[in-house]
């Protein structure tokens, strides 16, 4: 069963890639520089195992919160204590974690909105199951193979034509880019340059391999499909970067591979590259042993993850964070009451979190909260979710995204907004 | 010490070299091999490759110079046969020399291990599976370690996970890859890397941790969605309670925590556990699920997805029905799967970066330890061993590999470039070869790494898609590059 669904997915993925990028389209790139410089780009950051939501935007103000939560609930804000020691008020009852105060001052400017009790139909507690129901942008388990921001992507077509519509920084590509046009996987833009044959210089290299890849239709195969990707996004790369090394991350960004990340996107943001959509994990948030409470190893996750966000704003200055938002999502929240080893174990409902220096309007915690006392709980003690999150997918790629097909993106989806979406200026 | 090896990698070398060309004769005999029928395969990737060449890129980490002629004369079932009884065939010393070094790291216990850097044992382990990759005649018997690692996968970065999973692969994984499916699973489930992992060995009674429980049932035997329930995770979960790990002196060794167990009456995918078991209820568990009906299918369409490329209906039917007869007998499943017409007929699967690394050295007679200087590529083409977070395994999706295939064409430049240390490509011996009978120093080199037999449409068409005035590496190097060798 399993593996059928997986074949399933190989075979989307393949046909897609092969609709998507015809060879005829490939050849057709040229150099627009200007083509997307206005362009709106969408972070898109997974946490990856599970992110504890009650203990990232806390209901403080709940006592049964305190009461399931004896290790590692936080206390709510009072004027008696240290800040790092309690939770950072959001509205009276929801506070954030103080481990993420470096994005407090987004939240007074109203530039990041939290949406909570949200999640999919998935009741497996799975963590692949649940990635894979959220990263294709189902309602549960079952739909189509391919990826929501491939599909984003694909219906969203005005005018781009950038071999590196969207990029991931891993190793491999995202379930979510499962399909993407134009998309490829780097931890560094200097991946991207090319190494030489022996003797042979670099445009013949490259000439010899168009010519290997470059087969006839009838001949393309999903290996001479990401080889043509590859060889045009070495071309576009190559003359909008030039020579010189990028690899590490300059002082202002704190030290982390997320934060390096960032950092990697925000030069291919700056290089204008026609950049659309970015993919990066921050990992390790399956949080079943000794997760910690205002200090220990949630709060040391959220602090990496914080000040890394609030360096990469910083970095790409005022005018290009009006046209940027990031998306933090998680497979799933984790269970209300704290397990024996003082973590939690696989939960249901979580949060969304939305940043956007334009466009929403921040400040404010959306969603209907369903309570955590017991009578309240869904499944064997998980926070019930009261969104379907892909109304907050489907908000964010159409008012920020400028998507006009969102309704195709998310089939069966109830309601296509909660309201993040502010008055378009 | 390091002298010491570096000798021996210089001796090693030559006894390479001796052992992949021992009798030139019947790699000459490659070239005029006919195959059976040459356009026998499907219409994507690799097409119009010899099927032996076919079959070989599939049951092993990749074709030799040499391999094809041997097996054709053989026999493929006899050739399968034999793979299938790896105890029978000797290991070349150019491996037996190059792991021996290794076992000062690979053959010490998880304690003693804890004053050993992480570095320095997943640098070994790497090391050691390379190695094995490349140079053993077990290839079967190899290509099935590495399947279990990923079946089985422990990430090396949580808790002690690098100190652990040496005795992990050593004694549950290897013992097991060609045996029984239940004495892998049960000796899986006492390592304490896997629990360590799932963290299994902290679950007590009261309230039990499900991960381990949880992974068990969907990932390692009945698989997702074949009718398993949230309570029959908590009732394995309960099984298990007081399953642990030594401390201290003895860590690593499992232990059964008594005080930590449940010992109420539990259900468990409709079987009743009494109450008062203890020690047995887990391995009732273990006995029940390796024994499902579930699990003959997961296990059965896996290896056929693995070999074949494809998950065809009746082949699975008749894996599982013997998974079911042999009661989990490995090599009864193998057996059918690779004598199958699926083998060389099925749709071709994209090499995941380990394959395709080693798949190079193969092809090119490459000359390496596996080294400081290799290892790097695994991680830049994605693929670092022990280093996949998630207890599924690295993927074997196409799509999750061809997004990254510059780094693949990066690896080919050091490589042709002999910029990697401690690694040598030997050309020589395939050019000399195809010389012998009039055959093109391209066309030599195209038989050799893609397995397209001379003159055919896609030979030829190769061959005109590359620059005829090249040198040797630079046509190496190019069919490496190529599509047609991202695939197997």
């Amino acid at each position: 069963m399993a593996v059928t669904r997986r074949q399933l997915i190989a075979t989307g993925a393949l046909s897609l890639i092969g609709r998507a990028t015809s060879a005829h389209s490939l050849r057709s790139v040229t150099l627009h520089r200007e083509y997307s410089e206005n362009g709106h780009v969408l972070i898109s950051v997974f946490l990856r195992g599970g992110v504890d939501s009650l203990n990232m935007v806390i209901p403080y103000a709940d006592d049964a919160y305190h009461r399931v939560r004896p290790t590692i609930g936080v206390s709510g804000p009072t004027k008696f204590k240290n800040t790092a020691e309690c939770a950072l008020d959001l509205d009276g009852y929801f506070g954030l974690h103080p481990a993420m105060s470096p994005l407090l001052p987004l939240w007074q400017q109203k530039q990041f909105a939290a949406v909570h009790a949200c999640g999919s139909g998935d009741t497996t507690h799975s963590h692949f199951e649940a990635m894979a129901t959220m990263e294709r942008g189902l309602k549960d388990e079952t739909g189509t193979a391919s990826g929501w921001l491939a599909r984003h992507l694909q219906t969203s077509t005005d005018g781009s034509v950038s071999p590196l519509r969207a990029v991931a920084l891993s190793d491999t590509l995202p379930e979510s880019l499962r399909g993407a046009p134009q998309a490829i996987a780097l931890t560094s833009v200097d991946d991207l340059k090319m190494g030489l044959l022996p003797g042979m210089d670099s445009q013949s290299l490259r000439s010899e391999l168009g010519r290997m890849y470059g087969v006839s239709a009838s001949d393309r195969d999903a290996a001479s499909e990401a080889g043509n990707a590859a060889l045009h996004v070495i071309d576009k790369i190559t003359a909008a970067m030039g020579p010189n090394s990028h690899g590490s991350a300059p002082s202002n960004y704190p030290k982390s591979d997320f934060s390096a990340s960032l950092h990697q996107i925000a030069l291919l943001m700056k290089a204008k590259v026609g950049l659309e959509v970015a993919c990066v994990d921050h990992g390790s948030y399956d949080t079943h042993v000794t997760q910690g409470s205002t200090g220990g190893f949630l709060a040391a996750r959220l602090t990496e993850l914080s000040q890394g966000i609030a360096a990469f704003v910083a970095d790409i200055g005022p005018a290009q964070w009006t046209n940027t938002t990031i998306l933090l999502q998680s497979e799933f929240g984790r269970r209300v009451e704290e397990n024996s080893s003082a973590g939690t174990d696989h939960g249901h409902g979580g949060a969304v979190l939305v940043l956007s220096g334009s466009g929403i309007k921040g400040g404010h915690v959306y969603g209907r909260w369903p309570g955590i006392k017991p009578e309240n709980l869904q499944g064997p003690g998980d926070l019930a979710s009261t969104t379907d999150y892909r109304t907050v997918f489907a908000e964010v790629l159409r008012s920020q995204m400028k998507n006009k097909h969102v309704s195709e993106l998310f089939p069966g989806l109830q309601s296509e907004s909660i309201g993040i979406a502010g008055p378009i200026v | 010490m390091n002298l010491n090896r570096r000798s021996l990698i210089k001796s090693g070398a030559a006894g390479a070299a001796f052992v992949a060309f021992s009798g030139c004769k019947s790699f000459e005999q490659q070239f005029t091999h006919v195959p059976l029928n040459g356009t026998a395969f499907s219409d994507t990737g690799a097409k119009s490759v010899d099927p032996i060449h076919r079959l070989l890129s599939r049951l092993s980490f990749g074709v030799r110079p040499g391999d094809v002629e041997n097996v054709s004369r053989q026999g493929a079932s006899a050739f399968i046969e034999s793979q299938l009884n790896p105890h029978a065939i000797a290991e070349d010393n150019i491996l037996v020399w190059r792991i021996r070094p290794l076992n000062d790291v690979l053959q010490l216990d998880s304690g003693t291990l804890y004053d050993v850097d992480d570095r320095s044992i997943i640098g070994a382990l790497t090391q050691a599976a390379l190695l094995r990759a490349t140079y053993s005649k077990r290839q079967i018997y190899e290509r099935m370690a590495a399947f279990w690692s990923d079946h089985f996968n422990i990430y090396a970065k949580k808790a002690y996970g690098s100190q652990l999973i040496v005795a992990d692969q050593r004694d549950a994984i290897r013992p097991h890859a060609l045996g029984n499916f239940g004495d892998l699973l049960k000796s899986v489930a006492h390592s304490s890397a896997m629990m360590g992992y799932l963290d299994a060995d902290v679950n007590r009674k009261g309230v039990p941790n499900e991960n381990y429980a949880r992974e068990l049932l969907e990932l390692h035997t009945l698989g997702v969605n074949s009718g398993y329930t949230q309570k029959d995770i908590q009732e394995v979960s309960r099984c298990l309670t007081g399953w642990t790990s030594e401390q201290h002196w003895h860590r690593g060794r499992f232990a059964f925590r008594s005080d930590w167990h449940d010992y109420g009456a539990k259900t468990v995918l409709g079987v009743n556990i009494p109450a008062g078991g203890g020690l047995s209820d887990g391995q009732k568990v273990l006995d029940i699920v390796a024994q499902h009906p579930a699990t003959a299918r997961h296990i059965a369409s896996k290896l056929c997805a693995h070999f074949t490329g494809e998950v065809p209906k009746q082949l699975c039917a008749d894996v599982a029905t013997c998974f079911r007869d042999t009661k989990g007998d490995i090599k009864s499943l193998l057996r059918i799967i690779l004598n199958s017409s699926h083998i060389t007929s099925g749709p071709p699967v994209f090499k995941t970066p380990f394959e395709y690394l080693v798949s190079s050295f193969r092809a090119t007679v490459t000359d390496t330890d596996a080294g400081k200087g290799v290892q790097p590529w695994l991680e830049t083409m994605g693929e670092p061993l022990f280093g996949w977070a998630m207890p599924d395994g690295y993927p074997e999706k196409t799509s999750v590999w061809s997004s990254a295939i510059l780094p693949r064409w990066n690896f080919v430049s050091s490589l042709v470039s002999q910029r990697i240390a401690n690694t040598t490509v030997k050309l020589d011996p395939i050019l000399d070869a195809g010389k012998l009978h009039g055959i093109s120093q391209n066309g030599a080199l195209i038989l050799a790494i893609t397995g397209h037999v001379p003159r055919s449409p896609q030979a030829e068409r190769l061959v005109s898609r590359l620059n005829v005035n090249g040198t040797a590496e630079q046509i190496c190097g190019l069919l490496l590059m190529s599509p047609d060798f991202q695939w197997r």
